[in-house]
């Protein structure tokens, strides 16, 4: 099959690179590609430029999104890697069903939410994405293909999911899934006056409701900092509908006209009023809710091209107050406007490098600029001081020192990589910034 | 009545697009590529998806080399499945290294995969339906208007198998059987991926959806999407100073 170029630029518009690039439409065009250096990507919406190499070919894996098996019976589903969550998700409910980990946009690829072991806004009560994979194929460059799960091959099960595309291309994977409980949502939107608040409140919440999750204003300042909603959403009975999903989300296009951090102190604030002045309690429709970023294109559209930084981080249930402290005094020294702060509960245990845990998980983002950068590594310094874990796909700064003192298992995972890649196969602009090459 | 629709090449890109739409409008259909795991997964994918059922069925256009590799492929056919009254025939490959003074296995592959292994099925398929209503879709391509330096051997058996199909077409005027002849422009396939071209290729859904209207119109040469029609005269009537210059 005959590569061609193409430019893959990082979704938050900090990494571009022109790489040699295939499309293979099904498994025997896949398969004939044993032994040779490749890359798997997805929808190619992975903040930092995870699926990006000049070294390996780069596989585009969206053509390879056929549904191979459907059992009802056993709550399992078989898919390519290729196929969006929001295609998966749609036929699911068609039948009745739902997948329990949603992450917040339709196009990301099944393969792309195994690879980062991604979490939705459900993530208290059903975890991050590695709770459904049963099983998955991978093509190994020298192996040939393997079927991975608890059972089999369990050491590379392991690595794979939040694997970072590191140890083979993902063929197809088997998901569980579970019964619709409805076909509407109830949202409930709760006031919180800071950060402190919020968690209070989230953690009041958590075990009544299947999604919990918080926006909040990260430019107030003094006991306000921090202040905005909990969304409490459940389940509720209605009529279903689906929506056929577009990619909205080009990396390639931004508008000309992008923010200021005076723009983003006015959006978060008129966001605020708004927010306040509408129904607290209502029925929302699946799916829009489902994928909150969809149809909110235009938000990360207004970065321009300069792009954006994002930073998550799980704090440990017992530095959350002080943490959050540290963080409000490092915004007003760096004077940075801070265009989404959100918080969501964790419930889970890391392993390897995967963004799992136990605690509250802090999303924000600034626009990319030189302030950011030392915001962010003074971030960096406060996560390590309260033994937050940090998410490697939202984050195309982190260096391989910050990732070895941030998870305990980075050693483990680069003799695990190293052991099923001895020779370094598999490139990434990613594994090259980590560090995890032979 | 449904239809019984055999699509050749419809395990991937256009032809697994025109084999799920056909599925979509309850049509029984059987689909035909060389590998038989790419069959059974689309097959699956099919039965999941939609409320019917595809059917799969391995042809090689590499081994459809004479008459009776041909006749013995629609034998097995038929002992299998109903005879089809559609019939799309979407297979074809070209090759990288067909780009000038081509190696003889390169022409004769080219050859093969697009015209050769083509015309025996369609003819022993015609033989098959005893003059029963058919309507067969012929896969040509753009390239076959105006040859040039790259692909040479492929529009050359394109052309040829425009050409074979305008005699079926005069051969059996009196009877219930249509050729559509389609030429298609860049389609959004892993052929087209990655390629900066002067034109932005068409969605393979969309141009489905017109396939499948055509194949129940009579015999002629159509263009999709329509307006590589137009472009197609241009590229004709550029004088050869010109077009040698041209690089596309």
């Amino acid at each position: 099959m005959v590569t061609k170029q193409v430019k893959i630029i990082s979704f938050d518009q900090t990494e571009v690179l022109e790489c040699e690039s295939i499309r293979p439409e099904n498994s025997s065009e896949l398969l004939k590609l044993k032994g040779k250096s490749l890359l798997a990507r997805g929808a190619g919406l992975s903040y930092c430029a995870a699926s990006a190499s000049q070294e390996s070919i780069v596989v585009d894996m969206s053509s390879m999104n056929k549904i191979l098996n459907f059992n009802p019976d056993e709550l399992l589903v078989e898919v390519e890697s290729g196929i969006s969550i929001g295609e998966l998700n749609n036929f699911l409910l068609k039948k009745g069903y739902v997948l329990p980990v949603l992450p917040g946009y339709p196009t990301i690829s099944i393969g792309g939410c195994v690879a980062f072991n991604v979490h939705g806004k459900s993530n208290f009560q059903s975890g991050t994405f590695s709770s459904l994979v049963q099983e998955f194929k991978i093509l190994h460059h020298s192996l040939g293909e393997l079927k991975c799960s608890v059972y089999e091959n369990e050491e590379l099960f392991n690595l794979t999911i939040g694997g970072m595309g590191l140890t083979g291309i993902i063929l197809s994977v088997k998901l569980s899934f579970r019964i619709l409980p409805g076909g509407k949502l109830r949202f409930q939107r709760v006031r919180c006056s800071n950060l402190i608040d919020a968690v209070r409140i989230m953690n009041d919440s958590a075990s009544q409701h299947e999604f919990v999750y918080s926006w909040n204003n990260l430019n107030l300042q003094g006991e306000k900092f921090g202040g905005g909603f909990v969304y409490l959403e459940n389940f509720a009975a209605g009529i279903l509908k689906t929506t056929n999903y577009k990619n909205k989300l080009n990396p390639l296009f931004r508008s000309p006209i992008h923010h200021s951090d005076f723009s983003i102190r006015c959006m978060c604030q008129i966001y605020s009023w708004i927010e306040g002045i509408r129904s607290e309690i209502k029925t929302v429709e699946l799916d829009q809710s489902s994928f909150p970023i969809y149809n909110k294109e235009i938000y990360y559209q207004l970065f321009g091209q300069k792009g954006f930084r994002e930073y998550q981080m799980i704090i440990p249930i017992s530095q959350v107050e002080i943490t959050f402290e540290k963080i409000r005094r490092a915004i007003a020294k760096h004077n940075v406007s801070v265009s989404l702060g959100s918080l969501k509960l964790f419930n889970g245990k890391s392993m390897h490098l995967r963004f799992d845990g136990e605690g509250v998980c802090l999303a924000l983002d600034v626009r990319n600029c030189k302030s950011a950068m030392l915001f962010f590594q003074e971030l960096d310094m406060i996560s390590l001081e309260c033994g937050a874990i940090v998410n490697l796909s939202k984050d195309s700064r982190l260096t391989a020192d910050m990732i070895s003192k941030t998870f305990p298992e980075y050693e483990i995972f680069k003799m695990g990589i190293k052991k099923y890649d001895p020779d370094g196969m598999i490139k990434s602009v990613l594994k090259t910034r980590l560090m995890l090459e032979v | 009545m449904k239809n019984v629709v055999w699509i050749i090449g419809g395990s991937s890109g256009l032809g697994r697009e025109v084999a799920e739409q056909h599925v979509a409008i309850g049509d029984h259909v059987i689909i035909s590529s060389r590998n038989q795991r790419d069959l059974d997964e689309l097959c699956a994918h099919i039965k999941h998806s939609y409320s019917g059922v595809a059917q799969s069925f391995v042809v090689d256009y590499a081994t459809i080399v004479s008459v009776e590799t041909a006749r013995s492929c629609i034998q097995t056919f038929k002992h299998q499945y109903p005879f089809p009254n559609v019939i799309y025939f979407l297979a074809g490959s070209n090759d990288e290294n067909d780009n000038g003074l081509n190696a003889a296995s390169t022409i004769n592959q080219v050859l093969q995969n697009n015209f050769i292994g083509a015309i025996h099925l369609m003819n022993e398929a015609i033989l098959a339906s005893k003059n029963e209503r058919l309507r067969i879709v012929i896969a040509s391509s753009i390239a076959a208007a105006r040859p040039r330096g790259k692909n040479i051997a492929y529009s050359t058996a394109k052309k040829a198998l425009e050409q074979y199909c305008f005699g079926l077409m005069h051969a059996l005027e009196k009877k219930d059987i249509a050729i559509q002849i389609v030429r298609f422009g860049y389609l959004d396939t892993r052929l087209s991926y990655g390629q900066r071209l002067p034109f932005k290729a068409a969605k393979v859904g969309v141009v489905a959806k017109q396939v499948m209207k055509l194949a129940h119109r009579t015999s002629g040469l159509y263009y999709l999407p329509k307006f590589w029609f137009v472009i197609t005269l241009v590229v004709q009537a550029i004088p050869f100073f010109i077009f040698k210059k041209l690089k596309f």
